[in-house]
C-alpha cells in the first residue's frame, strides 16, 4: 500500500499470514506485488510446528526435522492451544499458545525482513471464522502480532479471505454471496458476502472433521498392525514418542498420496515394518459423515437467511481437505449441482491450501483503498472545548439545554474532576448551544467538547457545501415526507431518489398506454399514494400507481390542446382551454374528470371556474418545493426570488435575527424553488427552465 | 470571576466525634461556632426527639433523657450503610450526616447573612476515589459518593471533597511553614479514629502518597480512663450504681456511665495543661486524682498502635523514617503530651504541631480553597475557523489505534490522519477531505469511536 504524505509516496509493505493448525502460509504484499514467504527449504507452506533446539527455537520444516532427535521438545499445531486457550508442554516447561505462535510469527517476520531489507511493520493475520468479533482470542491474535514486533495488526476471517481468493472468485458481482468450505484440520463453512473491502462473514459453522478423519485412519492402522506397532508406541521415553510422530506423518502421507488419484496406496511405516494399505473406498467411508455434515451446513447457512443455493454465486472449496477425491463429487451431489453440470458454482483452485493466503494477500493489496474521508464539516457549528483539570472528570450536569442560548461567562455545564473539585464551564462569548455531545453523569476528559452555533458576526457570508447536484429533463418534486426526491421524466417515468446521495430507490416506467407524445406529472392521491398522471396528443389520460405500477384509470378527452390541473383532495382532473365547438363558436371551456373512475363530471365555461374550485393546481400541492419555505426546526428561511435584472437568486435568512446568511445564484432563464429536508439538515434548491430541471442539495 | 473569591463557601470537617465548619468568602475566613455553647467544634451527635433531629450539644444535652434516641460516631456506619433506630425511627448513616450538615449550614447562613450554595467537605484519605472509567464495576466504596449526596441533601448546590490529610497539611502550623517538596507524615488522632498519611507538600496541590487508618481514637483513651475510674472508685461508685437502678440497661445506669465517660474526658483534657489533676465526679464523692504519667501509661498501648500504623504505611510506601521531613500532629487527641513523646521516640523526626489541632483540617481546607485556583473553566477558543473532524465509519464503530498526524501539523486533502481497526479486525485509515491543520486531538488511542463522534479539531 502507498501513503501520500506531502506528495511523497511512502510504501507500506504488509506481511500476510495464515496461521493454520497444521500448515502456516505467509506472503509479503507491497503495493500490488505479492511475494510468497517461502520456507528456507523452498516450500510454500510452513509446517505449524515448533522445536526447541539447543540453539534456540526453530519452526516449520526445521522443527519437523529435529523432532526425531528431540521429540520432547517438539510441538505441533500450536494454534490448537490458542483455540482451546490452554498451554502445551515443551519438555519440562509450559508454553502458552500465544508464546508459541509469537515465536512462529517472529520467524516469519525475520524472513520477511530478509526479503525486504527491513522488517515490515504491518501484519494481516487470517483468523479462524469462529473467532467472532468480541472473542477474546482475537485480542490474543493481535497481541501475538504486536509481541512479534508489528506496529499494526489486522485480522481477517479466513472464510472472507478464501472468498476473495482471486483464483476462484474473480468476476463475482458486488454483493455476491459465497459459501466457503474451508477443509483444514477443522472444517468450517462460512457464508460470505463479497463486497470488495466491505466483504463480510455473515454466518459460519465448524466441526473437527479433518481431525476425525486422521484419527480414524490412525485407528485403522493401529488395529491392523497391532502386533508390531503397539510395542513400538509403548516403548518408554523418546523412542515411543518418536514412533507416535512417525505414525502420524505416515498416515497423512498415505492420505495425500491417495488424493493424487488411484484406487489404493500401499506403503511401509518403517523399512522393516509390513506394508499398510489404504483404499479409496475406505477413505471415502471415513470421510462420508464429514461430507454429509458439510452439505447439510451449506444448506443450513443459506436457509437460515431465507435463501436457497440458487442465490449463492459460488461455493468455494479451500484447505488441504479439498484435495480429498470424494469431496468434489460428494458436494456436487449433495448440493444438487449434478444436473446443470456445466455451469455449477462449485469452485476449487489448484492449490486449495493457499486459498486463504491468496485471498488475504488480495485483501492486503487493497489496503490503500480502505480509508474513510472526513465528513465535510457542518459549517454553522463551532466546537467549544474545555481542558479538564487533572485530565479526567465526570460531567455533573448541563446548565444550558441543547438549542438554548447562553450569555458570555454564564456557566453552561458543571464538571467534577477526579480530585473532587467542581468546575463551571463557561464560554467567553454569548451564543447558542447546538449539541451537548457528552451525557450528564458520564466521564469526560482530557478535552470536553460541545457544539455552539457559529458566531456569524465576523464571518463572511458564504454558501454551505453543496452535497449533491442532480439534473433531469423532466420535473423534480420534493416528496411530502421531505425525505425523497421525485423525478418525473418526460418519457414519462417516475424515479424516487434519496436526497442524501441521489441513489434511485424506486423506478416506475409505464409499459403500455404511452407514446412519444405522452407527458406526465406526479400527484398524490387522497390515500397518500404517488400516481403518475399521463396524457398524450390524442387526449388519452392514464393514471398509474407508481409503487405497484397498476393502471388505475384511463379516459379520453378529445378536445385539446389544454392545460391539465389536478385537485388532489377531491382526486379530480380538469382540462382547461380545450376547444369546444367549431368556427366562430370556438371557445375555451374546462372539463372536470373523476380520477377514480375516469368519468366526466362537469363542463364549465366560466373563465373564472377556479374560484369555485380552488383545489386545482398544475403541480402537486404536496410538493415540498415552494418559492419560500422555512426549515422544519424553524431556524432558517429560504426565499427564491424571480430575477428582474437577470439571474435568479435564493436567499437564506436566520429566522431569529432575520440576518441574511448567504445567497445562491441560478443561471439566467431558470426559476428557483426551495425546500428543506425533514431533519432540517439539507436545503434543496430546484432550478427549472424550459430545457432542464436541476436540484442542488446543500448541507446546512 | 472565580467562584472561590466572590461567593461564600462553607468548609466542613465532619469528624467521627466532632465536626467544625468555617465560611470562606474572598480572603475572609470565619469559624462557625456552635450556637448553644459557643464551642468551636460541634459534637457529631444527633438526637431524634420524635419530631425533629437535634444536632450537636442539644443532642448531647438530651441524651440523658433518652439515651436510645441519641447517636454519635455514625460516620463509621457510612461504609456498611446499616440503618440505626433512634427513638422509633430508622435512620441511615447518610441521613444522620446530612442532619449535621444541615445544622452547620443553617448556622453558617445565619452568621453569613445569606445563602451558601457551595461546600467543601473533608473526607478521610481511606475513602476510595470514585472510579471514572465507565467500564469499571460499581465502586465497592461508596463513601465519597455518599458524602456528596449528603451535602446535596443538606441543600448545597455544589459539593467538593478534599482528603483530610491534604487539608491538614495546609493548616497553619507553629513555626515556619512546611517547605515545598517536603515529605510530611500527617498524624491525625481524632476522637473516633486515627488516620495517617504521607503527603508531599506543594504550593498549590499537596499529593497524598499513601494513607492508613485504625479505629482507635481519643474516645478509646476516654473509655480506658473511665474503666480505670470505675475500678479505682469501686468503693464509692458501686453503691451509687446499685442505688441508680435495678438493671444495668436502665436509663439511670446508662446516664451514670455517660457521666463517668464525660468525667474521664474532662480529666484527660485538663492533663494536657497540667501535670496532675484532681476532680470530683459528684459533689459528695471523694476526689479523683490522676497524673500525666499515669495517663501516659494508660494510653501507651493505643499510642503504640498508632505509630505502628504509621510505620507500616511508610514500609508499604518504601519510605524510610529518615526520609520524612516532618511529622505533623493534628486532631484533638494530639493535644496529649504523651502523643508528642511517643511520636518523637518512634520516628526521631522533627515534630510540627498545628496551631489549633482540632481545627487543623477545617482551617487547612480553607487555605487549600484559596490556593486551589478558580472554579470556572473558560472554553478554549481560536480566532481562526475551527471545525470538528468526524468520519462515516463503515459499520458505525471502530477502535482508534493511533494518530498519524500531530497537533500543529499541516495536511493536504487525502492525508491519512489516523489508523483504526474495525470490530471485524480490518484496519481502516481515516483521511482528510480538505487540506487543513490539525489543531487538537479529542480522542485517545484505544478508544472506540462512532460516526457521530468528533475525533479532532482542525483549522481550515
Amino acid at each position: 500500500m502507498t501513503d501520500d504524505v506531502w506528495g511523497i509516496t511512502v510504501s507500506e509493505p504488509i506481511l500476510v499470514v495464515d496461521l493454520g493448525t497444521s500448515g502456516t502460509r505467509a506472503a509479503l504484499v507491497d503495493g500490488n506485488q505479492v511475494t510468497l514467504v517461502k520456507e528456507p527449504g523452498g516450500g510454500s507452506s510452513w509446517p505449524s510446528a515448533i522445536c526447541l533446539d539447543d540453539a534456540g527455537p526453530v519452526v516449520g520444516t526445521a522443527a519437523e526435522l529435529c523432532k526425531r532427535t528431540l521429540p520432547r521438545r517438539y510441538i505441533e499445531g500450536p494454534r490448537r492451544a490458542l483455540d482451546a486457550q490452554a498451554s502445551m508442554r515443551l519438555e519440562d516447561r509450559e508454553i502458552s499458545g500465544v508464546d508459541a505462535l509469537t515465536l512462529f510469527v517472529s520467524v516469519l517476520r525475520a524472513e520477511a525482513a530478509r526479503l525486504l531489507g527491513s522488517p515490515p511493520s504491518r501484519l494481516s493475520l487470517a483468523v479462524p471464522a469462529d473467532y467472532e468479533p468480541g472473542d477474546p482470542r482475537r485480542d490474543l491474535m493481535i497481541g501475538i502480532g504486536e509481541a512479534a514486533g508489528f506496529t499494526d495488526v489486522e485480522l481477517l476471517p479466513d472464510a472472507v479471505a478464501a472468498a476473495l481468493d482471486p483464483d476462484v472468485s474473480d468476476n463475482l458481482p458486488a454483493g455476491a454471496l459465497v459459501l466457503v468450505c474451508d477443509l483444514g484440520t477443522n472444517w468450517t463453512v462460512g457464508l460470505v458476502q463479497v463486497y470488495g473491502s466491505h466483504t463480510t462473514l455473515l454466518s459460519q459453522r465448524g466441526n473437527a472433521a479433518g481431525h476425525h478423519i486422521d484419527a480414524q485412519l490412525i485407528n485403522d492402522l493401529r488395529e491392523r498392525a497391532r502386533d508390531w506397532l503397539e510395542p513400538l508406541l509403548a516403548a518408554p521415553g523418546d523412542p515411543g514418542l518418536r514412533a507416535y510422530y512417525e505414525m502420524i506423518d505416515f498416515i497423512r502421507q498415505l492420505k495425500h498420496q491417495l488424493s493424487g488419484g488411484g484406487e489404493e496406496v500401499v506403503d511401509h511405516l518403517t523399512a522393516l515394518s509390513p506394508p499398510h494399505r489404504l483404499t479409496r473406498d475406505r477413505l471415502t467411508a471415513i470421510a462420508t459423515p464429514a461430507l454429509h455434515w458439510l452439505v447439510e451446513s451449506c444448506h443450513a447457512l443459506v436457509s437460515e437467511r431465507g435463501l436457497t443455493l440458487a442465490d449463492v454465486a459460488a461455493v468455494v472449496l479451500a484447505g488441504g481437505g479439498a484435495r480429498l477425491q470424494m469431496v468434489v463429487p460428494g458436494m456436487l451431489d449433495g448440493l444438487g449441482f449434478r444436473d446443470g453440470a456445466t455451469a455449477h458454482p462449485l469452485r476449487r483452485s489448484g492449490e486449495p491450501e493457499l486459498a486463504v493466503l491468496r485471498g488475504a494477500a488480495r485483501y492486503a493489496a487493497g489496503a490503500a483503498a480502505r480509508v474513510v474521508p472526513a465528513e465535510r464539516p457542518r459549517w454553522q457549528v463551532e466546537p467549544l472545548t474545555w481542558d479538564i483539570p487533572g485530565g479526567v472528570g465526570r460531567l455533573q450536569r448541563w446548565l444550558v439545554a441543547e438549542g438554548a442560548p447562553f450569555a458570555a461567562g454564564e456557566p453552561v455545564a458543571r464538571v467534577r474532576t477526579a480530585d473532587e473539585r467542581v468546575f463551571d464551564l463557561t464560554v467567553a462569548r454569548s451564543g447558542t448551544l447546538v449539541s451537548h455531545r457528552s451525557a450528564a453523569g458520564g466521564p469526560v476528559g482530557p478535552v470536553m467538547v460541545a457544539g455552539a452555533a457559529r458566531d456569524r458576526g465576523g464571518m463572511p457570508l458564504d454558501a454551505p457545501n453543496r452535497r449533491l447536484h442532480l439534473e433531469s429533463r423532466g420535473l423534480w418534486q420534493l416528496h411530502a415526507d421531505r425525505q425523497l426526491l421525485v423525478e418525473c421524466t418526460r418519457a414519462p417515468s417516475v424515479r424516487l431518489r434519496s436526497l442524501l446521495d441521489g441513489a434511485v430507490l424506486g423506478d416506475f416506467r409505464p409499459e403500455a398506454g404511452v407514446d412519444a407524445t405522452t407527458r406526465g406529472r406526479v400527484f398524490v392521491d387522497p390515500d397518500g399514494r404517488f400516481c403518475l398522471v399521463g396524457w398524450d396528443a390524442d387526449g388519452w389520460f392514464s393514471v398509474w400507481e407508481v409503487e405497484t405500477g397498476k393502471l388505475n384509470t384511463r379516459f379520453r378527452d378529445p378536445g385539446g390542446p389544454f392545460k391539465v390541473l389536478v385537485d388532489e383532495t377531491a382526486w379530480r382532473l380538469a382540462t382547461e382551454g380545450g376547444s369546444r365547438g367549431v368556427g366562430l363558436r370556438r371557445r375555451a371551456a374546462t372539463t372536470l374528470w373523476d380520477l377514480r373512475t375516469g368519468s366526466r363530471l362537469e363542463r364549465l365555461s366560466d373563465e373564472h371556474w377556479r374560484r369555485q374550485h380552488p383545489g386545482f393546481a398544475e403541480l402537486s400541492g404536496r410538493d415540498g418545493f415552494g418559492t419560500t419555505t422555512t426549515s422544519p426546526d424553524g431556524q432558517l428561511r429560504a426565499d427564491a426570488s424571480p430575477a428582474p435584472n437577470g439571474d435568479p437568486v435564493v436567499a437564506v435568512h436566520d429566522t431569529t435575527t432575520d440576518h441574511e446568511l448567504f445567497r445562491l445564484r441560478g443561471s439566467a432563464g431558470h426559476q428557483g424553488r426551495v425546500g428543506f429536508s425533514a431533519d432540517s439538515r439539507y436545503l434543496l434548491v430546484n432550478w427549472e427552465s424550459e430545457e432542464r430541471s436541476l436540484v442542488d442539495v446543500y448541507d446546512v | 470571576m472565580s467562584t472561590t473569591s466572590d461567593k461564600p463557601v462553607l468548609i466542613i470537617d465532619i469528624g467521627t466525634t466532632s465536626s467544625s465548619a468555617v465560611v470562606v468568602r474572598g480572603d475572609s475566613v470565619s469559624l462557625v461556632p456552635e450556637p448553644v455553647t459557643g464551642l468551636r467544634s460541634w459534637p457529631s451527635a444527633v438526637y431524634w426527639d420524635g419530631a425533629q433531629m437535634l444536632v450537636g450539644s442539644p443532642a448531647e444535652q438530651r441524651k440523658r433523657s433518652d439515651p436510645t434516641a441519641y447517636a454519635t460516631e455514625f460516620k463509621r456506619g457510612l461504609a456498611a450503610d446499616t440503618p440505626t433506630v433512634l427513638g422509633h425511627r430508622r435512620f441511615r448513616p447518610i441521613e444522620q450526616v446530612a442532619a449535621v450538615l444541615v445544622a452547620l449550614r443553617t448556622e453558617a447562613e445565619r452568621l453569613h447573612g445569606g445563602r451558601i450554595e457551595r461546600a467543601v467537605i473533608t473526607v478521610p484519605a481511606t475513602y476510595a476515589p470514585t472510579p471514572l472509567d465507565p467500564t469499571a464495576a460499581a465502586p465497592a466504596d461508596t463513601r465519597r459518593a455518599q458524602m456528596v449526596a449528603a451535602g446535596e441533601a443538606a441543600g448545597f448546590e455544589t459539593v467538593e471533597l478534599l482528603p483530610e490529610p491534604v487539608a491538614a497539611a495546609f493548616a497553619p502550623v507553629a513555626g515556619p511553614p512546611l517547605g515545598n517538596g517536603d515529605l510530611v507524615l500527617v498524624y491525625d488522632l481524632g476522637g473516633g479514629t486515627f488516620d495517617t498519611a504521607l503527603v508531599r507538600i506543594d504550593e498549590r496541590r499537596h499529593e497524598v502518597l499513601g494513607h492508613a487508618a485504625i479505629d482507635d481514637g481519643g474516645r478509646d483513651i476516654d473509655a480506658l480512663l473511665a474503666a480505670q475510674i470505675h475500678s479505682d472508685g469501686q468503693q464509692w461508685l458501686a453503691p451509687l450504681l446499685r442505688a441508680a437502678a435495678a438493671s444495668p440497661s436502665a436509663p439511670a445506669t446508662l446516664r451514670l456511665g455517660m457521666a463517668v465517660t464525660d468525667f474521664a474526658q474532662r480529666i484527660k483534657h485538663r492533663l494536657s495543661d497540667t501535670a496532675t489533676v484532681e476532680d470530683y465526679l459528684l459533689p459528695d464523692v471523694p476526689a479523683y486524682r490522676l497524673s500525666r504519667t499515669e495517663l501516659a501509661t494508660l494510653a501507651a498501648p493505643l499510642l503504640s498502635r498508632t505509630t505502628q500504623c504509621c510505620a507500616a504505611m511508610l514500609d508499604h510506601l518504601n519510605v524510610a523514617a529518615h526520609q520524612v521531613d516532618a511529622v505533623l500532629l493534628v486532631g484533638g487527641g494530639s493535644r496529649m503530651p504523651a502523643v508528642t513523646e511517643t511520636v518523637r521516640r518512634a520516628f526521631g523526626r522533627p515534630i510540627r504541631t498545628a496551631d489549633d489541632p482540632e481545627l487543623a483540617t477545617v482551617l487547612g481546607a480553607a487555605r487549600w480553597l484559596a490556593r486551589s485556583g478558580p472554579r470556572t473553566l473558560p472554553a478554549w477558543s481560536s480566532p481562526e475557523r475551527i471545525a470538528p473532524l468526524s468520519f462515516g465509519i463503515p459499520g458505525g464503530s471502530t477502535r482508534l489505534l493511533r494518530w498519524l498526524v500531530r497537533p500543529g501539523e499541516v495536511y493536504s486533502a487525502g492525508t491519512r490522519l489516523a489508523r483504526t481497526r474495525l470490530p471485524s479486525g480490518a484496519i481502516w485509515d481515516l483521511t482528510a477531505a480538505n487540506p487543513g491543520t490539525l489543531e487538537r486531538l479529542l480522542i485517545q488511542p484505544g478508544t472506540d469511536v462512532t460516526s457521530q463522534d468528533w475525533l479532532a479539531l482542525a483549522r481550515y
